[in-house]
C-alpha cells in the first residue's frame, strides 16, 4: 500500500489550520483527516450553504421585522 | 475588537451551544444562528465537535477547513483518552480549543479574509500547538485546587500559545480562557471570598 501524503491530504481537504500538528504524530494527523472526511461525507457544502442561507433569511426577518 | 467583556458576552452563546460536556447534544453550530453576531459578517463560519482516535498524548485538536466558501471548525476530541474523562476535563479541553477558534475569528475580522487565510495557512506549515493529555491532567489538577491556580506556569496556558500574531488588538488569551471557563457568578464568588477573607 502506498504511503499516505499528509500535506497533500490536508491540502485536498482544505485544512488551513491544525492547532496540534507541530508535535502531533503522523498517526494523529491522519486520524484528524479521517474524522473530518467522515463528517464531510454526512452532507454537502451546498446543503451547508442552503442551511446557512435559511438561517440568514430567518435572522433578517427577526431583525427587520415584517414589511408594512 | 479588544474589549474582553464584549467578546465574552458576544461569543459565550456560541460556546454554550456546543454543549461540550453533553456528547448526545453535539450539533454543528453556525454563527448565522446568532442574531447579535450579524454585525461581524461571519455567516460562513461554523464549529462542531467530532471525535478521532488520536495518539495518547494528545487530548484535542482544533482543525479549520475552508472549502467552497465555508469555514468549518472542528474541535476534535481524542476518542481514546477522553472516553470516561470527567465532564470538567472535557470542558477544559473544549474551552481551550474554543480559544484557538476565537483566534481564527479575530484574524479574519482584523484583516481581509484572503490575507488572514494565507497567513493562517503559513502558520500551519511553520508552527502549531499541541494540547497534550499530560498537560491537561496538570491543568485539571490546578483548577481543582482551592488556591487560585497560577495559569502561567503551563506553556499551554500562555498567551503566546494561542496568539497568531496578526489578529490585531485583542485581549490576553489567558483572560479569555478564564472568562469562558467560569461564569460571572463563579468569578463574583471568588472575588467576594477574597474581599471577606
Amino acid at each position: 500500500m502506498a504511503e499516505r501524503d499528509m500535506q497533500k491530504e490536508l491540502s485536498d481537504l482544505g485544512i488551513i489550520s491544525l492547532d496540534g500538528i507541530g508535535e502531533l504524530t503522523r498517526k494523529s494527523v491522519f486520524a484528524v483527516i479521517d474524522a473530518v472526511k467522515e463528517d464531510n461525507a454526512k452532507t454537502t457544502t451546498q446543503a451547508e450553504w442552503d442551511h446557512i442561507n435559511a438561517l440568514e433569511k430567518a435572522k433578517a426577518s427577526r431583525i427587520q421585522g415584517d414589511p408594512l | 475588537m479588544n474589549d474582553l467583556e464584549t467578546i465574552v458576552r458576544m461569543f459565550r452563546p456560541v460556546l454554550r451551544a456546543l454543549n461540550l460536556r453533553e456528547p448526545d447534544k453535539h450539533r454543528p453550530v453556525y454563527l448565522s444562528q446568532f442574531d447579535h453576531l450579524d454585525v461581524y459578517n461571519l455567516k460562513f463560519c461554523s464549529i462542531r465537535v467530532i471525535y478521532a482516535n488520536l495518539e495518547d498524548d494528545c487530548a484535542a485538536v482544533l482543525a479549520t477547513q475552508y472549502t467552497d466558501g465555508l469555514l468549518q471548525n472542528y474541535i476534535v476530541f481524542n476518542n481514546t483518552t477522553l472516553k470516561g474523562a470527567k465532564k470538567e476535563e472535557i470542558k477544559i479541553t473544549g474551552v481551550h480549543e474554543f480559544c484557538h477558534f476565537m483566534a481564527i475569528l479575530f484574524a479574519i475580522m482584523a484583516r481581509s479574509f484572503d490575507e488572514a487565510r494565507i497567513r493562517i495557512m503559513e502558520r500551519l506549515k511553520n508552527k502549531v500547538d499541541l494540547l497534550k493529555k499530560s498537560e491537561l491532567d496538570m491543568l485539571f489538577s490546578m483548577l481543582s485546587k482551592k488556591e487560585p491556580p497560577d495559569y502561567r506556569t503551563l506553556e499551554l496556558l500562555t498567551d503566546s500559545h494561542f496568539r497568531l500574531g496578526f489578529e490585531g488588538d485583542v485581549p490576553d488569551y489567558i483572560e479569555l480562557f478564564r472568562h469562558f471557563m467560569f461564569s460571572r457568578e463563579i468569578f463574583e464568588l471568588i472575588f467576594d471570598e477574597k474581599k471577606t477573607g
